[in-house]
């Protein structure tokens, strides 16, 4: 985006276990609260009424979407039977540059997929994942990247290793200097785990900042800044710890981060509350003026010196 | 009618599978297939199908694959006799039936 100006959001309006109320109920105190410029993309007359309830609505934009994916749905499969779907509308207004960064609370793979096919992926990466920070220590202090947190399922190997490359350019702008990486396995040894871990552990053996396997215990202790794994056991994780220790409504960034695309895309909790919504808009507003994923893009093109194994 | 060579309608398919999947277009026939050989996901069909049309429409082609035959492509030799057929019976397209998904 434009240096200089404030970055301009595209909420998925229909997206969330709560829409089109919690979106049009977060959009309106972004607006009127925060000063954000927003673009709320959903079926009109529903967005309207739940606008008109919380006052303040004639402020907000809404982008008129006629359909929306469920989250049964195929996702990529979905988007193309309907191109009038809120979440592939909202991702087509950054890719017009109408917006600079998108928040849904939709269907994961929905908005992953509106994502790819409206934006393109960043050069060499093949698939995007899905980063969350777990508030747990870090030897970098700002808690750790669980990379993938709820993308693809079944990677190849290689993808695992390059979404362990992106969690660690995303922990370098948290703050660790020097990410160290490990791959989510049930023992330490190389040899450890299922065949998808042995081949991801064999891509990254010549990555100076991976570390080695780390097991759920060392990951909780703080043992790396980024932890790496595939799609259906990050997810498996990511609500494992939810579980454990509730969401805190309103305190928390509210969503996790897609990376691999070349704009900021925020996916928030499918239960997301008007508060965590709320958030996830605010921080969207901030990583799109800091240009966070133009950024990481210019650290995955650039050589990395991490830690020393 | 739309006429275009058979040579450079493979090309351009062989083309756009290879910018989505990372692959060599060298390394690409008929038999190659999607998921077992390329490793390609309903996402990565997807994109190619799109990519594929939108680069036709730029040449004046309008078309679109069939939600059901993308859910069926199993091998490029699918995808291209899937576009092939279609571009046969293609009309030219117009400005105005030019976008897919255009908001307001």
């Amino acid at each position: 985006m434009t240096k200089g100006r404030r970055p301009v959001l595209a909420l998925d309006g229909m997206g969330g276990d709560h829409a089109p109320r919690v979106a049009a109920r977060a959009a309106a105190r972004a607006v009127s609260e925060h000063g954000l410029e927003l673009r709320l993309v959903g079926e009109p007359t529903r967005l309207g009424e739940e606008l008109a309830v919380v006052g303040g609505g004639d402020a907000v934009a809404v982008v008129p979407a006629a359909e929306q994916v469920d989250m049964e749905e195929e996702p990529a499969l979905a988007l193309r039977a309907k191109p009038q779907a809120s979440i592939r509308i909202a991702a087509g207004l950054l890719a017009a540059g109408r917006a600079d960064a998108l928040v849904s609370a939709g269907s994961t793979g929905a908005t992953l997929a509106a994502v790819v096919l409206e934006l393109g992926r960043l050069p060499g990466i093949r698939r995007p994942v899905i980063a969350a920070v777990l508030p747990v220590p870090s030897p970098g202090g700002r808690g750790v990247v669980l990379v993938d947190a709820g993308g693809g399922a079944d990677p190849p190997p290689a993808a695992l290793a390059a979404a362990a490359r992106m969690g660690a350019a995303y922990a370098r702008l948290l703050g660790a200097a020097d990410p160290r990486i490990g791959l989510l396995n049930v023992g330490a040894e190389a040899g450890k785990g299922s065949a998808l871990a042995r081949a991801a552990y064999a891509e990254l053996a010549g990555e100076p900042a991976f570390v080695g396997n780390v097991e759920p215990a060392g990951v909780l202790a703080g043992a790396v800044d980024v932890v790496a794994t595939d799609g259906f056991t990050g997810n498996i994780v990511l609500k494992t710890l939810e579980a454990a220790a509730p969401r805190q409504g309103g305190t928390g960034p509210g969503a996790a981060l897609l990376l691999g695309v070349p704009e900021e895309v925020l996916i928030a909790h499918g239960a997301a509350d008007e508060d965590e919504l709320l958030a996830a808009l605010c921080t969207a507003a901030e990583i799109a003026e800091a240009g966070l994923a133009e950024r990481i893009a210019a650290l995955l093109e650039a050589p990395v010196e991490g830690a020393a194994r | 009618m739309t006429t275009m060579a058979e040579a450079a309608m493979i090309d351009l398919i062989h083309g756009e599978i290879a910018a989505v999947l990372g692959t060599d277009p060298s390394t690409l026939d008929a038999a190659t297939r999607f998921a077992e050989d390329l490793q390609a996901d309903s996402l990565d069909l997807v994109e190619i199908v799109e990519r594929v049309e939108a680069e036709l429409r730029g040449r004046g082609i309008e078309i679109t694959l069939p939600d059901e035959d993308v859910a069926g492509l199993a091998t490029v030799g699918d995808a291209r006799a899937r576009f092939l057929a279609l571009v046969d019976t293609a009309p030219p397209s117009t400005p105005a039936s030019s976008q897919r998904g255009e908001t307001t």
